[in-house]
């Protein structure tokens, strides 16, 4: 359905044509998880360059050392011996081994590591509160291996490592309770089971025990990101959502959080606001409850766009829900700010700002009635004519929404505001979809007229758009529903009702003129 | 409810990936078995022939890729954008642009009373200059802001829309070529030259960002969404049954635009006549003219048809074929006729350029009868000359560049001739050349059907007298 095989190789010049839905999907999958890796990567990187500077072999001391091997060089096997070694000291420096060669920068060894056995060791090692450093070495190591495949994940929690990180957490070194918190956070963001491993552990209740300090400062700014960024992951996937009851548990403590002034502090407490509310309109209605509303349209003008972007996804997923829900976003003022937000110089903000807008055009009238007050409406008309195509089609949803759901007063006001032309204008998009949305706008539109004595001159306009031309070549569509929906257009609107026929009516044959040029030639003659 | 939830999952992971790209691209028409099962309408046209070119590249594009003569029909004039702005209701446009102009920007649509009911909607005067300016400032920044947003973007407008006009005059060189190797092409290089001037003038060449490129861009419908603030209808909440018809008003002042309206009932469909190839939709369009819809839609002009005419002198040559091309240049005149028409009583048509030595010509649509119903034979003109041992011939030629017989029989003083209906003339004889093969030499009753009343008689007379 491509808009013709001889654009292929055009098509291919960009960057993500010619490769079908599935391609692209493979292919962002395989940048999340490479890019996951990489923030647990950027973050091992920092450590280990607060560390490396400490291992590296400048002591004169551990030069003279033959005995001491320089840490970066142990092989598996050597790690191996070493945690077996009765000696504490050899099973710390085993273990740190372990830790440096699972942060490097390209490809550590973690399948080796797993297939060493080396996991319940290091689960083992979490415990040994008498030596911190092990602890923290070895909450580190496990915490690098969890930070991969789903697989590498399993393996961890395999070997008993949630309920050893939980306890971590109440460590009295702030720097291991850090670590198992961290490690924590990327158990539960593997996917909805270890999630659920994780709270069902008690995960959350450990973590609320923190934030029960009545100020949130005391907390060394790394910290309090570590908190927030777990958090957030336990709010995280779908199917299924965390399990309410957690929700409930958190909520309050997402309400702090979103009112601290950190900005990384805020921007992941925002992406768990984003996470709970996107699912059914019942965990809307938890969110909304717990007051986040207010807050979030707050911060949806705050200008940082890390936090931005959550913030508005998170109203975005609001108003999909029920219309008092909806009210809500509303009454918090927030469509003052979209006529910013639908310019935003990031297309995808405008694309969010759209959507969230199609939604409200989607409510009452007298949520539309708010929308056409915050003067949106030509903005709206604004990205038909020259926008981002991803926010083109949003805004076709907005107005399509809003024509179903708007008074004839709101009907006519729209097209005040010349959205007609824009409108037919796009019906030429290869998007079936939109095509037929449009349509239905259109039809909406000549519906409402209907009621008023204005349907001819609207037809007129419409004709005179050129619009008429388009629908009439819509019958042409491959698509069969937007043929069916322009036929429709035209028989309803554009076909004589009063014609004077005469008795004496030539049948419509099928057969037309056919350009036979033998047959008349032959008659070609007088 | 029409709630949508989003159409993808955005998490701190993927936020702030490069967007892909994804454009608008046009759209694939259905196969021709697929067609040819659809029944296809004719949309009625209440504009008699001022279609503006709209803003869209693809307005045009209709003779084209998508190769309906249904959409052929109304075909686009080289009347400038600017009729927009400065005819009818959309005043709004033009009125803006100027800035301080004095004229009642929005005065086409919103009737006094819905402006005087609503202090805030300033429509007239030289405050609504001031939100122009603000708009225009704000886009002006909106876009200098996303500078290389809009440029590229009217940069990759501009190569779709190029690459879409180049594939679609392949695409129909191709297939017309292939269907008839002595078609002219000369019409479709004219549409061609005027698509591209449109294009260009639009997204430009993809340099002009600013100044009067981007003014003419966006200029033409900010202003008009500048001025307009929320309806009334925020005001008061019960407003009167009155105020929506008050606001829903687009009333068009000038009287022409009146007058087309009037005539909306003698709207021509001249090319869907003429662009005849066998093609199936060219067949709808003709079956539609003949199906009930008929008598509003069947007058064409005679301006047309001195085309038409000038195709039988020379067959083959030169000769325009009809499509939108070629009937651009004639709808100004058509478009006068038709005013013409509406406003007065229907003068006699002036009588066509003379075939040969026809005494009387006359545009017409030919049907006959088959079994119960008759069947579409073409539009064409008819010609009654004088033969050499002094009877009348009565010949039909279609309207085509070749300009094939229809008909071709002599009047026999026998011939039944009867005034049917508003605007045809019967007759009955032996049709050359054959309508059904079966039975070449049955008399078949044949409709002759021509624009007016008056042009029925006079036929119909003149058949009567050279009978006998």
């Amino acid at each position: 359905m491509s808009a013709g095989t001889d654009n292929g190789a055009r098509l291919n010049q960009f960057k993500n044509k010619g490769k079908d839905a599935n391609e692209l999907r493979r292919r962002r999958a395989e940048v999340n998880v490479e890019l996951r890796r990489a923030k647990k990567d950027d973050h091992i990187l920092k450590r280990r360059n607060v560390h490396s500077l400490l291992d590296e072999p400048t002591s004169p001391l551990q030069e003279q050392d033959p005995n001491v091997r320089p840490p970066h060089h142990w092989t598996v096997e050597e790690i191996v011996g070493g945690v077996n070694s009765e000696n504490l000291d050899h099973k710390l420096q085993a273990t740190q081994a372990a830790r440096r060669l699972l942060s490097r920068e390209k490809q550590p060894p973690i399948d080796s590591i797993i297939a060493a056995g080396l996991i319940p060791t290091f689960v083992s090692f979490l415990a040994l509160s008498e030596c911190p450093p092990i602890q923290f070495e070895a909450a580190w190591a496990l915490t690098n291996i969890a930070s991969g495949t789903s697989d590498q994940t399993s393996a961890v929690i395999d070997g008993g490592a949630i309920p050893a990180f939980i306890s971590l957490v109440t460590s009295p070194h702030q720097h291991i309770s850090e670590q198992a918190i961290w490690a924590l956070g990327n158990i539960a963001g593997d996917g909805p089971s270890s999630r659920d491993l994780v709270i069902s552990h008690g995960g959350v209740h450990s973590l609320l025990a923190l934030l029960s300090a009545p100020d949130l400062s005391v907390f060394p700014p790394a910290y309090l990101r570590n908190i927030t960024w777990t958090i957030s992951n336990l709010c995280r996937n779908k199917n299924p959502p965390p399990p309410l009851e957690a929700v409930l548990e958190l909520l309050p403590a997402l309400v702090r959080l979103l009112h601290h002034d950190d900005k990384e502090v805020l921007t992941d407490t925002c992406w768990a606001v984003s996470y709970l509310t996107d699912h059914t309109n019942e965990r809307i209605e938890v969110v909304v409850q717990a007051g986040l509303v207010p807050r979030l349209v707050q911060l949806l003008a705050c200008g940082e766009i890390s936090i931005v972007t959550p913030a508005l996804r998170s109203l975005g997923n609001i108003v999909t829900g029920t219309d008092e829900q909806t009210q809500c976003v509303l009454n918090a003022g927030s469509l003052a700010l979209f006529p910013s937000l639908l310019r935003h110089p990031k297309p995808n903000i405008q694309k969010e700002a759209a959507w969230t807008v199609s939604n409200i055009t989607a409510g009452k009238d007298n949520q539309i009635q708010e929308v056409i007050n915050a003067g949106l409406i030509p903005i709206l008309v604004e990205i038909l004519q020259q926008g981002d195509y991803k926010t083109q089609r949003e805004a076709v949803w907005a107005v399509t929404n809003y024509t179903s759901g708007g008074t004839v007063d709101q009907v006519a006001y729209l097209v005040h505001c010349n959205v007609l032309e824009p409108l037919l204008n796009l019906l030429i998009t290869k998007d079936s979809k939109i095509v037929l949305v449009i349509l239905d706008a259109i039809y909406n539109i000549l519906q409402m007229a209907k009621k008023t004595v204005e349907l001819q001159k609207l037809c007129l306009m419409i004709e005179e758009l050129g619009g008429l031309d388009k629908i009439e070549a819509l019958q042409s569509h491959d698509n069969e529903a937007v043929y069916k929906s322009s036929l429709n257009i035209i028989d309803t609107f554009f076909s004589d009702e009063n014609d004077v026929e005469e008795s004496v009516i030539p049948e419509a044959g099928g057969d037309c003129y056919a350009f036979h040029i033998p047959e008349d030639q032959s008659t070609f003659k007088f | 409810m029409a709630k949508r939830i989003a159409d993808k999952e955005l998490t701190d992971r993927n936020w702030d990936q490069e967007e892909e790209g994804e454009e608008a691209g046009t759209f694939s028409v259905a196969s021709e078995d697929v067609l040819k099962n659809r029944a296809i309408k004719k949309a009625k046209r209440r504009n008699t022939g001022t279609e503006n070119e709209g803003s869209g590249a693809f307005k045009g594009f209709k003779g084209f890729s998508l190769t309906a003569a249904a959409s052929s029909s109304s075909a686009p004039t080289p009347t400038p954008f600017s009729g927009f702005g400065n005819g009818g209701g959309f005043k709004g446009l033009g009125g803006l642009t100027n800035g301080n102009s004095g004229t009642p920007s929005f005065g086409g649509f919103a009737s006094p009373a819905a402006s005087s009911s609503a202090p805030g909607l300033t429509f007239n005067g030289p405050s609504s200059a001031k939100p122009a300016t603000d708009i225009a400032t704000k886009q002006t920044n909106g876009s200098a802001t996303s500078a290389s947003q809009s440029s590229s973007s009217s940069n990759k407008e501009y190569s779709r829309q190029l690459t879409a006009l180049n594939c679609s005059v392949r695409d129909w060189i191709t297939k017309h070529v292939n269907d008839n190797p002595l078609c002219d092409l000369n019409p479709i290089f004219r549409d061609y030259e005027r698509h591209l001037a449109s294009i260009e003038r639009q997204y430009g060449s993809g340099s002009a960002d600013g100044g009067s490129e981007e003014k003419k861009k966006h200029g033409g419908t900010l202003p008009a969404t500048a001025a307009v603030l929320p309806p009334p209808s925020s005001s008061s909440s019960s407003s009167a049954t009155s105020t929506p018809a008050a606001l829903f008003s687009f009333t068009k002042n000038t009287t022409d635009e009146s007058t087309r309206e009037k005539s909306s009932a003698a709207a021509p469909i001249p090319a869907g006549v003429t662009f005849n190839f066998g093609k199936k939709v060219d067949s709808s369009v003709l079956g539609s003219l003949g199906n009930k819809s008929n008598p509003p839609s069947f007058s064409f002009s005679s301006s047309s048809s001195s085309s038409q005419t000038s195709v039988f002198g020379a067959p083959g040559s030169a000769a325009p074929l009809s499509f939108s091309g070629a009937k651009a240049e004639d709808a100004q005149p058509t478009d006068e006729n038709g005013d013409e028409e509406s406003e007065d009583p229907p003068k006699p048509e002036v009588k066509e350029v003379k075939e040969d030595d026809a005494f009387y010509s006359k545009k017409c649509k030919m049907f006959y009868k088959k079994e119960s119903e008759f069947k579409d034979k073409g539009v064409g003109t008819l010609h009654l000359k004088k033969t050499p041992e002094g009877k009348t011939q009565m010949i039909i030629r279609a309207d085509t560049n070749l300009g094939n017989i229809l008909l071709n029989i002599i009047v026999q003083p026998s011939m039944p001739c009867t005034r049917v209906g508003k605007n045809n003339v019967m007759v009955v004889c032996v049709p050359n050349p054959p309508v059904d093969d079966k039975n070449p030499t049955t008399p078949v009753p044949l409709l002759i059907r021509v624009k007016t009343s008056e042009d029925a008689d006079e036929l119909h007379k003149i058949l009567e007298e050279k009978k006998a």
